[in-house]
């Protein structure tokens, strides 16, 4: 596209000027009225040169583009709970399995084989758990699962295998909760709780008045232990039985 | 509202915002109930392995039979041990084959009694044998199991045996005088059968004794007679034949005085085998008048010490003995009825586990218990039970703790030492000291029923005094 203004092949030739039908001997008469246009030039030029600076510089380059910045572009999800497991050397959190659901392997509150029970053994293992979601917890529940043991009680094996899931007075397993990060027993709660009892007579419990806000803990006591007349029978065997913790 | 706003298109865009928003609520409400935010509401931890195991108590105890052991679900008692067979003396050990660790455990060890092995006169009660050293006990003999003793083997040393009651030896004018006994030799074995000698155990000096049988290395019976002074010794009456054979013989020797004339006649199985006269005179005493008799040893003869089995010794010492069965006493009963008037008849067919607790010679009514020392010991783990206590305080019955016992899966040296004390007479030197010993195992508490305990307390757990 050619612009006429600007295309020195259209440009209309100036009376007087150069190329003109005035030549150098029309100059002095014409030279008068630009010397007084001189001082305008030279100053219109000073102020496009202050423009273009200014225009540089930003002052008024603002004026040249327009800006938005949304700083509060967020999107939050909702409030959940996570139920944290601690025994003070291994942490577990529902929040490792899919749908907020873990099986945590490294925390036994049964004792372990390592060192095996004796007559007259009782050990106590503590179990810190917290909600570490944001959201409040207001029931926490243990579902017990199905006690076994190897080898498969026999009472006409020689010699007999006892049955340490179900008989009274040998193996027994006994819990209670109360508040904070760690046991106090002089506060136990009253709901969740199980006095010294075969393992296979464990069943679910459910603690109701939680009110577990983010960040807050409780702690479980076991207390396994093998009576000091516990009888030979007993010997060499291995009892196992899953725990369900739910917060809710 | 302007209607013309209404019919714009922009109206349409509103109500599809609108619907899209509803649309929106119901999706999420429907989201919130279902399991994808459902698991937001409620967190589960599973403790899949909350074991327990029990343990097991599953000890053994080696001697010098080997080990004596019980397995993982067994109980025995202080009252209902396990008997084990041989010796707790000298090197030993005690294995955890249970999974009870040390920290679990506790044992104790403990003496039940102690007294000197014997081996009884059936007809006289106070005058019993006490035999040293090496004996074997019940050993098969003329009359079936459990009829004989074996002299020699382990320890190291003469065994024997010598009456701790002493008697006179006379020889009257018409008396018969009469000395049996059953023998059992291979070639090769022998030594003194029995022998009547002034010293109450085997530090004779040579030529006190009088009245020795003995089975040379040959295999020939030769029996002496020593007189004192050296005069007039009666020659000895030796066999032609040999009798290290292995089997049974039953040999009897009969003094006959008559006179002037000794005769000593040697039958074996009721034959003759030797006979020797001499001039029998009364005013020459016999080496020997008070002394003991003793099987297995002699001063006289070689080997002073016997090698074999024994049998039934009997003496007809009071000039009264019968003549030689022409065959041999077939039966006990038989061999008791042959010994009927008998001075003395040890049958030689203890347990080894019956004790005498009367006075001995030289050392009276000490017990040599008082007079032996028992140290026991364990290495890896170091533990000691007693040191150098007398053998009557650690059968006194009091339980010595061991402190330390070994991990499962291992063992554990015993050493049980002896010594005889301090100042202690050689006497004692060899008795057999039935101290029967349990080691005793807990696991858990002391209430616990897992225990067992091992009790050495046959006859070849018997204590040697060195």
């Amino acid at each position: 596209m050619s612009n006429d203004l600007h295309d020195p092949r259209h440009r209309v030739p100036v009376p007087g000027g150069p190329g003109g039908p005035d030549g150098p001997d029309h100059l002095e008469p014409a030279s008068r009225p630009r010397r007084r246009f001189l001082p305008l030039v030279w100053a219109a030029s000073a102020v496009a040169a202050i423009v273009l600076v200014l225009g540089v510089n930003g002052t008024l380059s603002a004026w040249t583009s327009a800006i938005i910045t949304n700083s509060t572009n967020t999107a939050a999800t909702a409030n959940a709970l996570i139920l944290k497991e601690s025994n003070g050397t291994a942490d577990c959190y529902s929040s490792q399995g899919a749908a907020n659901s873990y099986t945590c392997a490294t925390i036994n509150k049964y004792g372990g084989t390592t060192t095996p029970f004796s007559p007259g053994d009782s050990r106590t293992f503590d179990v810190t758990f917290s909600n570490a979601g944001v959201a409040t917890g207001t029931s926490f529940k243990l579902t017990p699962g199905t006690c076994t043991q190897t080898p498969a009680a026999n009472a006409a094996a020689a010699p007999p295998v006892n049955n340490l899931c179900t008989a009274s007075g040998e193996l027994t397993v006994a819990m209670s909760c109360s508040n904070g990060t760690t046991f106090n027993a002089a506060q136990a709660w009253t709901d969740l709780t199980y006095a010294a009892g075969p393992p296979a007579a464990l069943t679910e419990k459910t603690h109701t008045a939680l009110g577990a806000g983010p960040g807050i803990s409780w702690t479980c006591r076991f207390t396994v232990a093998l009576s000091s007349t516990a009888s030979v029978t007993d010997q060499g065997i291995v009892v196992s039985q899953p725990l369900v913790w739910t917060l809710s | 509202m302007d209607p013309e706003l209404t019919s714009r298109p922009g109206s349409h865009r509103a109500g599809a915002g609108a619907l899209f928003a509803t649309a929106l609520l119901l999706l999420l409400v429907w989201a919130g109930t279902s399991p994808a935010l459902g698991a937001w509401t409620t967190g589960v931890l599973t403790n899949q392995t909350n074991g327990a195991g029990a343990g097991t108590l599953a000890f053994s105890v080696t001697g010098s039979a080997g080990a004596c052991a019980q397995a993982a679900g067994t109980t025995t008692t202080l009252a209902a041990p396990q008997a084990c067979p041989g010796s707790l003396v000298g090197s030993g050990s005690v294995t955890n084959a249970g999974t009870t660790r040390p920290g679990q455990l506790s044992a104790t060890v403990r003496g039940e009694s102690c007294g000197t092995v014997q081996l009884a006169d059936r007809l006289v009660s106070s005058a019993p044998m006490l035999p040293r050293r090496s004996v074997q006990f019940r050993q098969t003999g003329p009359y079936g199991a459990g009829s004989a003793i074996t002299l020699g083997g382990s320890p190291a040393g003469g065994a024997y045996a010598a009456s701790v009651q002493a008697q006179t030896s006379t020889s009257v004018n018409g008396g018969r005088y009469g000395y049996g006994i059953w023998f059992r030799a291979a070639a090769g074995q022998g030594g003194t059968l029995f022998s009547f000698d002034a010293s109450p155990v085997d530090t004779a000096t040579t030529g006190s004794d009088d009245r020795t049988l003995s089975l040379g290395t040959d295999g020939r019976l030769t029996f002496t007679v020593l007189r004192g002074l050296g005069l007039l010794q009666p020659p000895a009456a030796t066999s032609t034949a040999s009798y290290a054979d292995g089997q049974w013989h039953f040999a009897y020797v009969t003094m006959v005085v008559s006179g002037l004339t000794l005769t000593n006649t040697v039958y074996v199985d009721g034959q003759q085998a030797a006979r020797q006269q001499a001039l029998n005179v009364t005013l020459v005493q016999y080496v020997t008048t008070t002394g003991y008799w003793h099987v297995g040893w002699g001063a006289t003869s070689t080997p002073a010490y016997f090698t074999g089995s024994l049998s039934n010794f009997v003496v007809f010492a009071g000039g009264n003995a019968p003549a030689v069965p022409t065959t041999n006493p077939a039966t006990q009963a038989a061999m008791n009825t042959f010994a009927t008037g008998a001075t003395d008849h040890w049958v030689l067919d203890d347990t080894g586990t019956t004790t005498w607790t009367g006075a001995q010679p030289v050392i009276g009514t000490t017990s040599p218990c008082d007079l032996t020392l028992l140290t026991w010991t364990f290495a890896s783990p170091a533990a000691t039970a007693f040191t150098a206590l007398p053998a009557s305080t650690v059968a006194a019955g009091a339980a010595y703790a061991v402190a330390a016992l070994p991990a499962p899966g291992t063992a554990q040296t015993s050493t049980l030492s002896v010594a005889r004390a301090s100042g202690a007479d050689a006497y004692v030197a060899g008795l057999r000291l039935l101290v029967p010993l349990t080691y005793r195992v807990v696991a858990g508490s002391s209430a616990s029923t897992w225990t067992q305990a091992f009790r050495f307390a046959s006859a070849d757990s018997a204590v040697v005094v060195p």
